[in-house]
């Protein structure tokens, strides 16, 4: 059924076609109207869950991994400062290798307070275990919810959802919602192989000692080593179903291309318009969409990348100290390659606290680097410059 | 089998006679926790899931790959007992499993302090489960250092004995029942069939129940291991830990009235008090009368005002937050 | 269950899911003190002579299991339903629920088990017959006792009394009142259905020859009482109306009514002294009682003295005779000195001495001398008497060999259940020597759990009970015949239990010092270490697992545990 939804309704659209049976969150702009959304369905019956409106984003992820536990499909959305506070429960669900999903909408972390999207907050949950897939436009957002749950429950780590604030979760796009036959044959209800269950009593979480602790983070890094092959199997068979196909990557005029567009979320839609008319110039430029950034597909990055000429890789996020993140984690990936083979990289951080990011900006970072005008690994784009950057990075005005 | 003693004095202990806690746990010596733990699951058979936050307990309850509980238990972040609790209920209600109660098994830390936000949330949706509050009035898996649920006087680790806690204990039960919930108990291991019978009926009520259990801790109380239950029994009979429960937020029954034996007898046993002057004494005296001269005007209170009127059933939205009282 | 000991990461769940359970981990070696069920002596059975095991008894009759009970009480014990009327019961005196309530009333409790069990289902089973035979001189209290037990060791008994019926002074010196004879009679019936022999009628020394005795069996126990009584020494008490109390009281009860003075002083506060004045007073007789000492130290029954008050006897304590007055051939009055107490003598009691000029006359027509007792003891061979006692040692044998006593006229107890306990003792050492050919270490204790060992040799005072779990529950009012009633009649002044009132008072019963499965240190205990013994009474303590903390040492109301080191 075609719909025109934000990318919020499209996430709850999705949980509904999941039929998750508890839903734990807590409010918080730009969020909201996904939990609006899904307490209206559960309240006019359209889905068979129950909403536990919790005190706290901690509490929220607290409840979905207590119900994860006793063997529920759970779901939970925030963003920003919610996540953060949700980090030591964000650890935990993995620990626990609990199939929860959760929709991230990208917000920039405080302060000075911002609403608009930026990828810190998702990406500072790096490190935790979690899977996480950025998407691209609102039909992106509910397939991937449906897809999430499967590859979720197939490893037993949990997912990320991420979509960018307002960008996505705000604007109205035309998506075909799935039927929810179609979703049923697709996704079977959970069956966790561990749970609370009174004819199996036993204790989850108990203290490890340090002769076992290492044995259960390998099979959780060995879970994200399947992942890989698990979403790109789960995206095929998607694209049986519906026509909608998704990998760990979305290749966009690669053939050919010698220099190549490196980013994710919707600034991809952006750069697809740059890129097509650099190549109507000539320019033999493509795009590489992020879309699973945990696992982290290297080896298809490095296959992708090898040979290319020049590599543009753009951030809405920064480890400060260090580079853009995925510019970093792609650099890393690079490594393995033989010097001919391993492209140059350029680094640009932009569009941080909700900076809007143009199509003039994504072709002025392009045709700097092809032309050989910018240099520099790593670029601060579309920023006041620093006279003196020692000065400027202490000195108030 | 044991004949049926109820008429003797000394009155035998009536309790259930099934064992889901088993041996082998990690407690130490004489510990109250333990034995609250044992009489809980007594109470409530095998049909219980258990949620233990960081405490005691996660320590208790055995290393990997072994559990001291013969019921599905959970071990969570310390802050999130009571939800927990919650998300579990709801998954068993999803999943058409409305026979399983479901207990929340937390310290005064995970309780008073750090669990106290989740707990609120819980209670305030009155959400059908059971949360223990198993207190020995510090942070005592950490090595003792003070919690707001620590008495006014006592030593520990952050409150060293010149400058012990000059703050009175938070009153985590009225916090409770100003929640409006239908059922808050206050409990002792030293008075099992008291404890037994107030979980049981936990059991029975829709809705979340709290139940304050206070229990001895001869690492933190710096007192014997053999005194555990004396100890416990001297919480009671001195005043200082009165036994009664509440019903809708306004229904209070003393369940049993102390000896008041002079508080001293209870101090004397236990080392953290043991540096406490006469007039810090006397100041917990007259605390203690104070605060029951509290309760029972409440018991009166109780007397004359009715319960809240019962909830209109608003149209059925969603199933996590259940009517009042039901 | 997850594998202990995994080799591969497959053999691990994904995460730590913990399904073996903790009593794997052996957590009772942690501790250095354990707790051990050590059954110790109740104060009661403490200062029982006759060694009756009275907590675990009154244990089973709080159960309703009465007839084990009466069953348990008769394993050494052949006179219950006797002793459970003229027992002067110490047993009450220092139970630990005289601070709850009152003492429990386990004199009561004796009779009534006593009278509950007169069918011979009740006694132990006998053990198989040894072939050897043992003579019993004397059918008094410890005679039967004695007989009693080695009948039921396998030993052929045969009883000798030289009076007409077997019994002694329990049928020749307590009334009626206190001890109808039936009870007696049954008792005695119960000991013949062991195949005991009593021979009465004959007198050892006179129609027997100790020698003859001696060679027909394999021992001879002395166990004759006191029946003579030992002289006032004052002057005009060889007037006729001056009358041996024992042998005035034997022809009282044998159905004799003699010619008597209307008003009759009686020397002596034992309870021959009580016995003769309250069977005075029942055959129309006013009986006066003068005393030298004080009420404290009068060796009567205390409840005999109270009772002999309430039916109206005059009593003068501090009152010793100096002279019966005679005038003409007629006894007027017996003239006394008022007494003081001074330092304790030999026996304890305060001394009386004699208050100058203080004498004073008590009209009466007749005197009654009722101040000890001295047995008969002309058959025994010298080296067997001591002046007026037979010369035993600790373990109930006579420096002659085959020849062992007990009773009275042995060690002078005094009281009918010493008696009992030194017949159920020599027997014992008889039993041992016929066995063994040689004479035991040492006899068993005076008092004593005889009927199971005391793992712990010490008594459980009050102090040693947990007071928390105690609350006064008052003890029951005995029923007996109102004193306007007793004064005519020979009736029993005592009533009984029944069958519910025994029970709710054996469920007074602190049962000190051993376990009665209250169980508490099953329900207190943080480490699940202690279970019921499967099939049997009591609990064990899975060592394994008990940490040593102690809570049920504590926790025991009865202090029927007791912590120990751990040795290995």
């Amino acid at each position: 059924m075609r719909m025109v939804l934000k990318g919020n309704g499209a996430v709850a659209h999705g949980v509904r076609l999941a039929r998750a049976q508890v839903i734990s969150a807590y409010p918080i702009t730009p969020q909201t109207s996904i939990i609006e959304g899904l307490a209206d369905m559960v309240s006019e019956g359209k889905l068979d869950a129950k909403f536990i409106k919790v005190e706290s984003e901690h509490s929220a992820l607290a409840g979905c991994i207590s119900a994860s536990s006793a063997g529920a499909r759970v779901f939970t959305a925030t963003s920003a400062q919610g996540l953060a506070l949700m980090h030591e429960l964000i650890h935990w669900a993995a620990g626990a290798r609990l199939p929860i999903v959760l929709a991230n909408v990208n917000r920039a972390m405080a302060p000075g307070w911002s609403i608009w999207t930026d990828q810190n907050d998702s990406l500072s949950q790096r490190d935790t275990g979690w899977m996480q897939v950025y998407c691209e436009s609102s039909q992106e957002v509910v397939d991937s919810v449906i897809q999430a749950y499967k590859v979720s429950e197939k490893v037993l780590l949990p997912t990320m959802v991420i979509l960018d604030a307002f960008f996505l979760s705000h604007t109205y796009e035309d998506v075909e919602v799935p039927e929810q036959s179609m979703v049923d044959g697709f996704l079977p209800p959970l069956d966790l192989p561990q749970k609370m269950d009174l004819e199996r009593p036993a204790a989850l979480g108990n203290l490890v000692f340090p002769d076992r602790y290492m044995e259960f983070r390998r099979k959780m890094d060995l879970a994200h080593d399947l992942a890989l092959g698990v979403w790109e199997e789960v995206g095929r068979e998607w694209g049986g179903l519906t026509g909608r196909s998704y990998g760990l990557v979305e290749e966009y005029r690669l053939e050919g291309a010698e220099l190549v567009f490196v980013t994710a979320a919707t600034a991809a839609s952006t750069a697809r318009v740059v890129i097509d008319a650099m190549r109507e110039e000539g320019i033999p430029a493509g795009l590489l969409r992020l879309r699973v950034f945990r696992p982290f597909p290297a080896e298809l990055l490095r296959g992708v990348l090898a040979g290319r000429k020049k590599v543009v890789v753009l951030d809405r996020n920064c480890s400060f100290g260090h580079h853009g993140i995925f510019h970093q984690e792609i650099k890393s990936a690079l490594y393995g390659l033989p010097d001919a083979q391993r492209p140059p990289m350029y680094g640009f951080i932009a569009g941080l606290g909700g900076r809007d990011i143009r199509p003039d900006d994504i072709d002025g970072m392009l045709r700097g680097v092809w032309e050989g005008r910018i240099t520099d690994p790593v670029s601060w784009w579309d920023v006041l410059e620093a006279k003196d950057p020692a000065r400027a990075a202490v000195v108030m005005a | 089998m044991a004949a049926d003693l109820t008429t003797y004095d000394p009155r035998n202990l009536h309790l259930p006679e099934g064992e889901i806690m088993r041996s082998g746990h990690l407690a130490c010596p004489g510990c109250g926790a333990a034995l609250g733990m044992r009489l809980a699951l007594k109470a409530l058979g095998p049909k219980t899931m258990v949620v233990i936050p960081a405490c005691c307990w996660a320590v208790i309850n055995g290393p990997y790959p072994f559990g001291a509980l013969d019921v599905p238990v959970l071990q969570v972040a310390f802050e999130t007992a009571a939800i927990s609790a919650s998300g579990i209920k709801a998954a068993l209600d999803v999943q058409g499993k409305d026979d399983i109660t479901v207990m929340a098994w937390a310290g005064d830390g995970g309780t008073f302090d750090i669990g106290f936000q989740s707990l609120s949330g819980t209670v305030e949706r009155n959400d059908d489960i059971i949360y223990v509050c198993y207190d020995n009035e510090a942070y005592m898996n950490t090595g003792i250092q003070r919690s707001s649920a620590t008495p006014y006087g006592a030593w520990t680790t952050t409150t060293p004995a010149h400058t012990p806690k000059a703050e009175p204990k938070k009153n985590m039960v009225e916090i409770m029942v100003e929640h409006r919930i239908p059922y808050t108990a206050t409990a002792s291991i030293a008075f099992p069939e008291d404890f037994v019978r107030k979980m049981r009926k936990a059991q029975s009520i829709r809705g979340a129940k709290f139940i304050h259990l206070w229990i001895s801790c001869p690492a933190g109380h710096k007192s014997e291991e053999r005194s555990s239950v004396k100890i416990a029994r001297l919480a009671v009979e001195t005043g200082v830990f009165p036994l009664y429960e509440v019903e809708d937020g306004v229904h209070y029954t003393i369940n049993h009235e102390p000896a008041f034996t002079d508080v001293t007898e209870y101090l004397e046993l236990q080392g953290r008090f043991r540096h406490l002057d006469e007039s810090q004494i006397e100041n917990i005296r007259r605390n203690l009368e104070w605060e029951w001269l509290r309760l029972r005007a409440k018991v009166e209170m109780g007397q004359k005002v009715p319960s809240p009127p019962a909830p209109v059933k608003a149209k059925v939205d969603e199933g996590a937050h259940e009517p009042r009282g039901e | 269950m997850v594998e202990l000991n995994p080799k591969f990461l497959e053999d691990l769940p994904i995460t730590s899911y913990s399904d073996n359970p903790t009593t794997l981990i052996k957590t009772g070696t942690w501790k250095y003190v354990q707790p051990s069920y050590d059954d110790k002596l109740p104060a009661c059975s403490n200062l029982c002579p006759a060694g009756n095991d009275i907590s675990k008894a009154l244990d089973l009759v709080a159960r309703g299991q009465v007839d084990e009970a009466a069953r348990l009480w008769r394993t050494g014990n052949p006179l219950p339903a006797t002793l459970g009327r003229v027992c002067p019961h110490p047993c009450e005196s220092e139970c630990n629920r005289n601070a709850f309530g009152g003492a429990i009333a386990i004199h009561t409790m004796e009779r009534f088990l006593g009278d509950r069990s007169f069918d011979p289902a009740f006694l132990p089973e006998k053990k198989p017959a040894t072939g050897k035979k043992v003579a019993v001189v004397g059918a008094g209290p410890a005679g039967i006792a004695a007989a009693y037990n080695l009948a039921l060791a396998g030993h052929d008994v045969e009883v000798f009394d030289d009076k007409p019926a077997p019994g002694g002074y329990l049928r020749t010196g307590i009334p009626d009142y206190r001890l109808p004879k039936e009870i007696l009679d049954r008792e005695i019936a119960l000991v013949e259905s062991l195949g005991v022999r009593f021979t009465c009628d004959t007198r050892v020394g006179r129609d027997v020859t100790l020698d003859d005795l001696r060679g027909r069996f394999d021992a001879v126990i002395a166990a004759v009482g006191f029946h003579r009584s030992r002289p006032l020494g004052v002057p005009g008490e060889d007037h006729p109306k001056v009358y041996n109390g024992v042998h005035l009281l034997e022809r009282i009860l044998l159905g004799e009514r003699p010619e008597l003075p209307a008003r009759m002083a009686i020397v002596g506060g034992g309870n021959t002294a009580m016995d003769v004045a309250r069977s005075l007073l029942r055959i129309g007789v006013e009986p006066v009682v003068v005393y030298r000492r004080s009420r404290l130290e009068m060796p009567a029954i205390p409840a005999e003295v109270d009772e002999a008050m309430a039916e109206g006897i005059e009593l003068h304590f501090l009152t010793a005779p100096s002279r019966v007055v005679v005038e003409g051939d007629r006894i007027t009055a017996l003239e006394c000195l008022k007494m003081r107490l001074g330092e304790p003598d030999e026996s304890g009691r305060r001394r009386p001495i004699p208050v100058e000029g203080s004498g004073f006359q008590i009209p009466v027509g007749g005197v009654v001398t009722a101040i000890g007792e001295s047995a008969d003891l002309d058959f025994l061979p010298e080296p067997a008497r001591e002046g007026w006692r037979i010369a035993a040692d600790s373990r109930f044998a006579t420096p002659v060999e085959g020849i062992f006593a007990a009773g009275d006229a042995a060690f002078g107890g005094g009281t009918v259940t010493a008696a009992v306990g030194e017949g159920r003792r020599v027997a014992a050492v008889v039993n041992a020597w016929l066995g063994g050919g040689e004479l035991p270490q040492e006899a068993p204790p005076v008092q004593g759990l005889w009927s199971r060992p005391v793992t712990i040799a010490r008594t459980v005072h009050v102090e040693q009970l947990n007071p928390a779990y105690f609350t006064e529950v008052p003890r029951p009012e005995i029923p007996e015949l109102p004193p306007e009633q007793r004064k005519t009649s020979f009736a029993e002044v005592m009533g009984g239990f029944t069958e519910e009132e025994a029970v709710a008072e054996a469920r007074r019963c602190l049962v000190c010092g051993t376990c009665n499965e209250c169980c508490n240190c099953l329900y207190f205990c943080p480490d699940v270490a202690i279970h019921r013994r499967e099939n049997a009474f009591g609990f064990e303590i899975d060592t394994e697992h008990c940490k040593g903390c102690g809570i049920c040492v504590e926790e025991c109301p009865r202090d029927a545990l007791s912590l120990v080191e751990v040795t290995s």
